[in-house]
């Protein structure tokens, strides 16, 4: 899980060639803290098919303008880009169930 | 078995766990939903002796377990979904799995009231939320309503109009209850208006908020308006459902209660299920510690007979 912020957007998911999850979370949210393992667990179920980024929504004013032009409203809330286009979300309370298959089942919508 | 299973892991069930297992006596704290209960949801605490410089709410939780943990409180993640203290050992299930226990601390807390209106259930996450500490930033130059009338509503509003370009408070009534030091702020500052005597009868939109129906209650009228975002704030309904028909309660679901003490032996409360009116992190503690040292007394006492 590589943690990124606005000026890397372009080239990690923008120009990016597979699919990638963005996770946009910050520190004091508690449903991030609560799913924190099963994120952890994400790449090696996933391991190969995707890309995992994270992005900090408190980071700096930049990177939470970019959260909020990407339609984010609530975190944590994770993307699925594929050829760099939004192609599925999982969002709030969504992601304490089985994070891992929902991605999959998102994924499957980028051939 | 378990001498006491706590069920809430907040400011009120790690205080007990924590003075449970210290008394060595065997605890398994079952957490419910998040561990730190409400003050997880709380970004900065203030008000808790000891740290003067404030502590987050998360980083106060983990060290409540951490405490808990240090004397050999078990932890078990999840809710409980039944209970039976018709019989003792009394009888605990969390999903498919029954323990036994001969006293229980109830420290589960209350939950946001919803609504009940259309579109709430739906759009939860997706723009109808319950934590402005944990989402306002993301409204900055969005538009927001904040549904309800109270201390936490104003307090909440004024949050949110921190990052919001507009917040407009709607409210059953035709006064707030919030007190006039948050008032004085809401009347003073532009981005806030409040719709008295209004009520949000339903949540539109497909993927996000887009607009809620507001009833003018005078009227009878009602309109849509737009808005990214609906906060509710219209209080809390206390976690007690599995008890019903176990212990005795009232027909909002409060346990009834002498002091720690619920009708039945041997089954204590504590937290915001037991102490409605000052609801404070160092008041639940003080509770927690208070059921806590009933159930120790208890125990020892037993053995000593």
């Amino acid at each position: 899980m590589t943690d990124i912020q606005y000026t890397d957007w372009d080239s990690a998911v923008s120009k990016a060639e597979g699919p990638i999850v963005v996770e946009f979370w910050h520190q004091s949210c508690p449903t991030c803290k609560k799913i924190e393992l099963s994120v952890r667990e994400l790449p090696g179920k996933l391991e190969g098919r995707v890309k995992l980024v994270r992005l900090n929504v408190m980071e700096n004013r930049e990177t939470r303008r970019l959260a909020i032009e990407k339609g984010v409203i609530g975190t944590p809330t994770f993307k699925v880009y594929c050829k760099g286009s939004e192609i599925g979300e999982v969002v709030g309370l969504e992601t304490l169930t089985d994070l891992a298959g929902t991605i999959e089942n998102i994924l499957k919508g980028c051939v | 078995m378990y001498d006491v299973i706590v069920l809430g892991a907040g400011p009120a069930g790690l205080t007990a766990a924590l003075y449970t297992a210290r008394a060595k006596l065997r605890t398994l704290v079952v957490t419910g939903p998040m561990v730190g209960g409400l003050i997880a949801f709380t970004y900065q605490v203030d008000n808790y002796p000891g740290f003067p410089e404030g502590i987050t709410g998360l980083e106060l939780s983990d060290k409540f377990k951490a405490h808990a943990e240090r004397f050999g409180a078990e932890f078990l993640d999840g809710d409980a979904t039944r209970v039976d203290f018709s019989t003792t050992p009394y009888k605990v299930s969390v999903g498919e799995n029954v323990l036994e226990t001969s006293s229980v601390i109830i420290a589960m807390g209350m939950t946001h009231k919803r609504l009940g209106v259309p579109g709430e259930d739906r759009l939860m996450g997706r723009g109808v939320f319950v934590c402005a500490t944990c989402d306002a930033v993301l409204y900055e130059d969005r538009k927001a309503i904040v549904v309800g009338g109270g201390d936490s509503a104003i307090q909440e509003a004024i949050d949110l109009a921190r990052f919001a370009s507009e917040v407009t408070i709607v409210h059953r009534r035709g006064e707030t209850r919030a007190c006039r030091c948050l008032m004085d702020k809401v009347e003073n500052d532009p981005k806030i208006k409040i719709f008295y005597n209004t009520e949000v009868t339903e949540i539109l939109g497909d993927k996000r908020v887009k607009q809620v129906k507001l009833k003018d209650l005078k009227t009878g009228a009602s309109r849509l308006v737009d808005t990214d975002g609906v906060l509710l704030a219209i209080g809390w309904d206390p976690n007690t459902a599995i008890f019903r028909g176990q212990l005795d309660m009232d027909g909002d679901g409060n346990l009834k209660a002498e002091g720690v003490k619920t009708s039945k032996s041997r089954i204590y409360v504590a937290g915001d299920l037991m102490d409605k009116r000052y609801r404070q992190v160092v008041t639940s503690c003080g509770n927690g510690c208070a059921a806590a040292l009933e159930v120790i007394h208890q125990i020892e006492g037993q053995r000593g007979e």
